[in-house]
């Protein structure tokens, strides 16, 4: 499952732009990949990201993956629910398991991201 | 010399149990009134395995609280037979095989000259002529990989070039006759009892009793040969059955149906990893996690029961006795999982971990212990992250003897350590993930205790 309105990466982020903020997230595919997910390890507010950086990681039950910044930015907001709640990665990875809320620093870097269809493309082309 | 592991498979193998097992996920769906979700699987020993069924941290829980059911028909079993099957074994394998009695199983490993582990096996003697080892997945392949990235010898292979001229040994994979499925848990014993009678659970020399520990039996259900072992990976109490090919989805079905009747489930590699590490006092190391080829296995657990240095020779024994370092395997209790992490002590860095997993089955006392400001931790049927980790150095105190101070007035010593995620040049980075070492274990193990205890569950 994709989202038409976001943008991707190849480490499975996802990117919502709204003005100058942009969303972070992971993937349906990358929660369904990682399994149930215990603790999500994120920054603070007013922390800075860079692109292609990890910036906080994911706990799963037998697995644990960084979570890489998909573009560069400063933390305005950390989903707080995700302390006693991260199974809502797994539940609603698009909508309630959010991750951050960032100020864009360089929105160029958007271009360097997927579109739901390339990025539909990219995880058929990985699960072969 | 013909070789006798099996090429590389061109693509992930199949067991005998996979159409079945899509059968059990059908079954688990509507038990439980859930809608129907694919069965989660994963690459292991070039064999499409499982990773689970429901969820691994379900499935964990089931060894230890009712009957967990393992399709464990990827590992081989390879029989050894002539007249001089029992020498070569004992001259190559570091257990004392010659002192085996029949129907007994025998933990082991196969090393290499440098006291390298090529794996983990257990013996079982059928006859003065004839056994079987229990091997692991994938180590019935002798060949490279299509990428030719990786170069293997099956375990039989490593075995057989020590055998001498005019020697009478025949070696047969048995692995496509036999169906490997356990049994684990307080509720296995009821399990089988009703599915194949109690004498199939009785000892062998003295029937009134209960098989032991480390023994088996064989028996024949409905015109086949069946055998079944005392034995698991979990360490608590358990079973290891045999199933001949032809009767093995018949066999799955009425074993996995029963499971659930009695509030078990079938469990995937996850539990199973779970189930493992969480083994017993210091848990179970597996082969390409804690054991490797490069990696002596001086001071893992076990490692008294599977290598008796007072024999006169078998593969890699001069290595071992070499071997002076003080390393030591252990298991931790950590408040997430730290797989692949740095282990600190006192912002020391004392070893790396080998193997992590979430765990449903640590007690609350332990994960309070932690001091974690995790609340997945600190409620009452919250979970905790646990492992095993190689360290450089001996943790514990010695007493006169030599032997590790692990417990002061019965209470288990336990050592508060960091976890640390590493950058390429092995430098600490960010938070660390909190924990302890100890040798008291997550849950006591069960498995050598008598089946009294379990018999009229």
């Amino acid at each position: 499952m994709t989202r038409k309105e976001l943008y991707y990466s190849e480490t499975h982020e996802w990117v919502k732009v709204e003005g100058k903020d942009a969303y972070i997230g992971l993937t349906d595919y990358a929660q369904k990949e990682l399994g149930d997910i215990v603790y999500v390890e994120l920054p603070e507010e007013g922390d800075k990201l860079s692109a292609s950086e990890p910036f906080g990681s994911v706990e799963a039950v037998k697995a644990v993956e960084d979570i890489i910044a998909p573009v560069s930015g400063e933390v305005l907001k950390v989903n707080v629910d995700l302390e006693d709640k991260p199974e809502l990665v797994n539940k609603s990875p698009f909508e309630d398991g959010w991750f951050l809320k960032i100020k864009l620093t360089n929105a160029e870097e958007i271009e360097n991201l997927m579109t739901a269809e390339e990025y539909k493309e990219f995880i058929e082309d990985d699960s072969e | 010399m013909k070789k006798i592991g099996i090429d590389f498979p061109a693509t992930p193998r199949k067991t005998a149990l996979d159409r079945v097992e899509q059968w059990y996920q059908e079954l688990l769906a509507e038990r439980l009134g859930r809608p129907l979700e694919p069965i989660k699987r994963s690459n292991f020993g070039q064999y499409d395995m499982a990773v689970h069924y429901l969820t691994s941290v379900l499935e964990e829980a089931a060894a230890v609280n009712k009957v967990a059911i393992f399709n464990i028909d990827h590992m081989a079993q390879i029989q050894f037979a002539g007249k001089d099957a029992a020498t070569l074994l004992n001259r190559v394998l570091p257990a004392d095989i010659a002192s085996m009695k029949i129907g007994q199983c025998k933990y082991t490993l196969l090393l290499n000259e440098s006291g390298g582990v090529q794996d983990d096996l257990i013996v079982m003697k059928l006859a003065e002529d004839n056994f079987i080892l229990v091997i692991n997945a994938g180590h019935d392949i002798t060949g490279t990989d299509h990428g030719h990235t990786v170069e293997l010898v099956a375990d039989a292979d490593l075995i057989i070039r020590h055998a001498k001229e005019g020697e009478d040994i025949q070696v047969k994979d048995l692995s496509d006759e036999l169906v490997k499925i356990d049994v684990q848990g307080p509720l296995s014993f009821r399990l089988l009892k009703d599915l194949y009678g109690k004498e199939v659970l009785a000892n062998r020399r003295k029937p009134e009793k209960n098989m032991p520990f480390f023994n088996f039996n064989e028996f024949r259900h409905e015109g086949n040969d069946y055998i079944i072992s005392r034995t698991g990976y979990t360490n608590r109490w358990g079973w290891e059955l045999y199933i001949p090919v032809v009767a093995g989805e018949t066999q799955f079905r009425r074993i996995v149906t029963k499971a659930l009747e009695l509030g078990g489930l079938l469990v995937g590699l996850g539990g199973r990893d779970e189930n493992r590490i969480s083994a017993g006092n210091v848990g179970l190391p597996l082969m390409g996690q804690e054991y490797t080829p490069a990696f002596t296995p001086t001071n893992a657990p076990l490692f008294a029961a599977a290598i008796d240095l007072s024999k006169n020779n078998f593969v890699g024994r001069e290595a071992l006795l070499n071997d002076k370092t003080d390393k030591r395997m252990i298991l931790f209790i950590s408040e997430g999982n730290v797989v692949d992490r740095g282990v600190y002590l006192e912002g020391k860095r004392i070893g790396v971990v080998a193997s992590g997993i979430i765990s449903p089955n640590v007690p609350l006392e332990k994960r309070l212990f932690i001091c974690s400001k995790r609340k997945s931790v600190n409620i009452e049927n919250g979970t905790a992250g646990i492992g095993l980790a190689w360290l450089e150095h001996n943790p514990y105190n010695t007493d006169a003897e030599g032997k590790d101070i692990i417990a002061i007035d019965g209470e288990a010593i336990r050592i508060p350590v960091e976890f640390y995620r590493e950058d390429e040049d092995g430098k600490q980075k960010g938070k660390p993930i909190l924990g302890f070492i100890s040798a008291d274990g997550i849950n006591p193990a069960t498995a050598p205790r008598p089946l009294k205890h379990i018999a009229n569950l």
